[in-house]
């Protein structure tokens, strides 16, 4: 950089970031031309994030910052400072268990060569997470902004829509083993004698 | 592709924001970036500097009364489109904003970003020449207020000067008969033909404003004298044509200029009705 023309000393050529990516802190150094899809790829490894199209329209590089599903490829990682992040690799668990939007796009062909997969599957998680009970044409407007070539959309839109209702069936379950447990409970009480209670 | 190197600082204030911009670089401002990240990185621009105002927090408020609503420079569409006092007493922006990009864009993107960059086929230019907005811009000689009407002069192109920063956007009261049509492809694509209209029977006042088939939104003023005269089908019909045979319209591969054309008076002709029956429903409530 040619000294004459600088006119603030707080230039940056290289500054530090700070990210929580997938609830792990990290500091990375980044240019300010890196985009975040860049530094998630190139910098920590996270290769999981799909640069396709890299001017917003494919919709493969999506990521969760801060819960929202967003373009890694239209942020630079020196905007993202302090942010959390929720990348591909965050979602399955320790032991490898996939999410349960992995698993229904496993089981109902959501996929085939998997480039756009993990920017619809967090598109989805976060659809889901916002509305747990989408009809197939809302799902199907809430993932128009992530492009496939491959499947022709109709096994991802049944993968989210099974994802929304196993998901409801697993509430329902919870709430159901609840209810039960708490009428055991008050039967088992209504059996014994009454104690003081302090 | 990637970006061509730049020099990036993150402004703490407006003021420090504006006396960035009498740098002697070529500087760009960075609010949400998603109109600006996909130009640098097709490398359609290489500024040297980019200012990043997205972290100052006195940008990113809404305001709103009955009458009035002002968004600042970094109030992302989203956040916009969320608000439900705006949904109640500015339904024209808030349909508008629903046809934005996808989720993934208006999280990002803004609304005052939108106005600054006046994208051809952008729905927000012509939402603020529709309802009278007025936007404020600063530098670090002072601010100004520049009338919608008189922002948009072009293309990609508005009257703010080099070293101005437009830091909000203030939309008047939106009157009962309004309508917002657009016609995309796929939803979140470009429109290839829009139409914002906003029309106010008490104080006989009608705007229809045409955007996506032509460089810069455009005021339909025959539509306008139409839906002021009682919005006769014939009468709409006869004034849309008109107002599109004037109309230079861009011929792509998304459209010839011909569609183009025929979208765009078939839209007018439905915002205008719709915005007459709206603002009806309304008086005979």
């Amino acid at each position: 950089m040619t000294t004459d023309r600088v006119t603030t000393d707080r230039v940056t050529t290289e500054t530090k970031v700070e990210l929580s990516i997938n609830g792990r802190r990290h500091v990375v150094g980044v240019e300010p031309r890196h985009t975040l899809g860049d530094v998630l790829r190139e910098q920590l490894g996270l290769t999981g994030t799909h640069l396709g199209c890299e001017h917003g329209v494919c919709g493969a590089c999506t990521v969760l910052v801060d819960g929202e599903p967003t373009r890694s490829c239209l942020v630079f990682a020196v905007q993202m400072d302090q942010t959390e992040i929720t990348t591909i690799e965050g979602l399955a668990a320790a032991d490898g268990t996939l999410h349960p939007v992995q698993e229904a796009f496993s089981a109902c062909h959501g996929l085939q060569c998997g480039f756009c997969t993990p920017g619809f599957v967090l598109t989805a998680v976060h659809l889901l997470a916002t509305n747990p009970a989408p009809d197939r044409a809302t799902i199907r407007r809430e993932l128009s902004g992530n492009l496939c070539r491959c499947t022709g959309y109709v096994g991802i839109i049944s993968a989210v829509e099974r994802a929304a209702v196993e998901r409801a069936a697993v509430e329902r379950a919870a709430v159901e083993r609840a209810v039960t447990n708490a009428a055991a409970v008050a039967a088992s009480a209504a059996d014994e004698p009454s104690s003081p209670r302090h | 592709m990637k970006p061509p190197p730049f020099d990036y600082i993150a402004a703490t204030s407006v003021e420090d924001a504006v006396a960035l911009l009498t740098d002697e670089r070529d500087s760009r401002i960075l609010a949400g970036g998603q109109s600006l990240l996909p130009i640098l990185n097709l490398r359609l621009g290489s500024p040297e500097l980019l200012i990043d105002i997205g972290r100052i927090d006195e940008l990113g408020t809404i305001e709103l009364s009955d009458h009035h609503l002002q968004i600042g420079a970094a109030v992302t569409q989203q956040s916009v489109l969320d608000d439900a006092g705006v949904g109640r007493r500015w339904p024209l922006l808030t349909d508008a904003l629903r046809h934005i990009g996808h989720a993934q864009i208006r999280n990002r993107g803004t609304v005052c970003g939108s106005l600054a960059h006046n994208d051809p086929q952008a729905e927000l230019p012509a939402v603020a020449m529709a309802l009278g907005a007025e936007v404020v811009a600063r530098s670090a000689n002072g601010s100004r207020r520049v009338a919608a009407d008189e922002l948009f002069t072009g293309p990609f192109s508005t009257s703010l000067a080099p070293d101005e920063l437009l830091v909000s956007v203030e939309f008047p009261a939106q009157p009962s008969g309004w309508a917002f049509q657009e016609f995309a492809v796929r939803p979140g694509d470009f429109a290839l033909a829009g139409v914002a209209c906003a029309f106010d029977p008490i104080h006989s006042a009608a705007r229809v404003v045409m955007f996506g088939s032509s460089g810069c939104p455009m005021q339909a003023t025959a539509v306008e004298e139409a839906l002021l005269a009682g919005a006769g089908a014939g009468d709409l019909e006869q004034a849309a044509a008109a107002t599109v045979e004037s109309l230079d319209a861009t011929g792509d591969i998304h459209a010839s200029a011909a569609s183009r054309r025929t979208l765009m008076t078939k839209l007018l002709i439905e915002a205008a009705s719709q915005a007459h029956q709206r603002a009806r429903t309304e008086t005979d409530r």
